[in-house]
């Protein structure tokens, strides 16, 4: 169980292991995590401090003659994870989710730090997909934002992309089965990466035409239940215990001002953008917006751990 | 031979599909890239852009497999979805993980000159690494692409460059 007392001298202790580890395959759950400046993920394990979370479905997108059934299925799909019972032990989780508007008109993917309480957790179907590197290869994507001092997640947004796939809703010729693409997505929407074990419905690979990871597998429960255990702060474990999973580290000490900083980038192109050859000006401009979201930040871990 | 395994590694690639994301196999990532470089990441930086974060990571080109342009620089800036900023993290599955001071060949696509993303997300990312014996290993993001977790530096690159062969033709 994280302690909010962690002393520096453990936490390296807990750094020695996970070194020590690193080199170990364990086929388990995987916690994504806070990447250090290498982009290496070495930090603290992403994880929602709140326990009953929102999510709202855009409407831009959707499938007129769907809504109700896209609406039921994306409800199914995190009711797979709130009502997750762990295989090892009789473990549970205290994750809740509640709709907020169905339907939403934002269609705003990732975070407006201006406005924080403007952000809402989308669903979104994509008829037109804004990414267009990815074009044709990519079925849905989660965007997870986060304080990376703690691993805290603010926000998370998945997208769907309805352009070059055929969502289905029905056990009848399922094509892209939606629940099944749902499901997993909320499982990197709760701070969870891809796991290597076997029909898992964190595994990344699947066939068309899939349904299975609509269920949870053990793997999954445990890991669910591992990172919200009923009526207790995020179970993270000390890594020099025999049963601690090394891929999930805990959460950060909050030990300063969250410092936003607003950031452009010129890529030498576009002439009278921002910053000249030298990379002088890079950054456009640094902006504190930190003090009063710490201050509710230190009140609620100081509340939940 | 090859041409069999290529085939046998099409098929696979055309039957399993990952839930964010489809499989490309090594014929069609290299038929889409419009440059397939190995570079070294000197240098991230990560900004905002609208609401969402970009990372910029600056990578030096040591070796060309395939590119029309003779006049490509050097260096390269390749943009890739989240990243931190400040204090502020965003993360996007399966976008590339490119980590500073690793060698990598990548498949590239450049949708406006000077501008290139990696195709494919994590798939065009084969990331290059020492064993105990000096011997470079390649590893792709998904196995699909090998057939096999790791693969010889040099049968990995002679594997692209039949490939691009038979694409010039």
């Amino acid at each position: 169980m994280f302690r909010n007392n962690y002393s520096v001298h453990r936490l390296a202790l807990a750094a020695f292991f996970v070194t020590s580890l690193a080199g170990t395959k364990v086929e388990a759950y995987v916690c994504s995590r806070v990447p250090d400046s290498t982009g290496s993920e070495t930090g603290p394990s992403l994880s929602w401090y709140e326990r009953s979370l929102g999510y709202s479905i855009a409407a831009d997108g959707l499938p007129q003659n769907q809504i109700t059934a896209i609406e039921q299925i994306v409800a199914s799909s995190f009711a797979a994870w709130s009502e997750a019972l762990s295989c090892d032990t009789e473990g549970t989780t205290d994750l809740r989710f509640a709709t907020e508007t169905c339907c939403s008109s934002s269609a705003a993917i990732g975070y407006n730090f201006l406005t924080p309480a403007e952000n809402e957790n989308l669903f979104i179907y994509r008829k037109q997909w804004p990414h267009p590197h990815q074009a044709g290869n990519v079925i849905a994507l989660t965007t997870t934002t986060y304080n990376s001092l703690s691993g805290e997640i603010f926000d998370a947004d998945i997208e769907f992309n309805d352009e070059d796939f055929n969502f289905t809703l029905t056990d009848t010729n399922p094509d892209t089965d939606l629940m099944n693409t749902a499901v997993h997505e909320i499982g990197h929407f709760l701070g969870l990466g891809h796991t290597t074990v076997s029909n898992a419905t964190m595994q990344a690979d699947a066939t068309s035409g899939e349904t299975k990871k609509r269920d949870l597998e053990c793997d999954d429960r445990d890991a669910i239940t591992f990172k919200y255990p009923e009526d207790a702060g995020n179970d993270y474990c000390e890594l020099d215990e025999t049963d601690c999973n090394p891929t999930c580290a805990p959460p950060g000490i909050l030990d300063r001002s969250v410092v936003i900083e607003v950031a452009g980038y010129d890529d030498g192109i576009d002439e009278g953008i921002g910053c000249n050859a030298t990379g002088r000006g890079f950054w456009l401009g640094l902006v504190l917006l930190g003090f009063a979201l710490l201050a509710r930040k230190r009140t609620r871990l100081n509340s939940k751990i | 031979m090859r041409t069999l395994i290529f085939a046998l590694l099409g098929l696979i690639g055309q039957q399993a599909m990952a839930t964010t994301m489809v499989p490309l196999n090594l014929n069609q990532l290299t038929k889409s890239a419009d440059l397939i470089v190995r570079v070294t990441i000197e240098t991230k930086t990560s900004a905002w852009d609208n609401q969402r974060i970009y990372t910029y990571s600056q990578a030096k080109v040591t070796e060309t497999l395939k590119d029309k342009n003779p006049l490509r620089p050097k260096t390269i800036t390749i943009k890739s979805l989240g990243g931190v900023v400040g204090d502020i993290g965003q993360q996007v599955h399966g976008s590339p993980q490119l980590i500073t001071g690793k060698e990598y060949i990548l498949f590239l696509i450049e949708p406006e000159p000077g501008t290139y993303f990696v195709f494919g997300m994590e798939q065009g990312v084969v990331a290059l690494s020492k064993d105990e014996d000096g011997k470079i290993n390649a590893t792709p993001g998904h196995h699909e692409l090998t057939g096999k977790p790791t693969i010889r530096v040099n049968e990995f690159k002679n594997n692209i460059l039949g490939l691009v062969g038979n694409v010039s033709k």
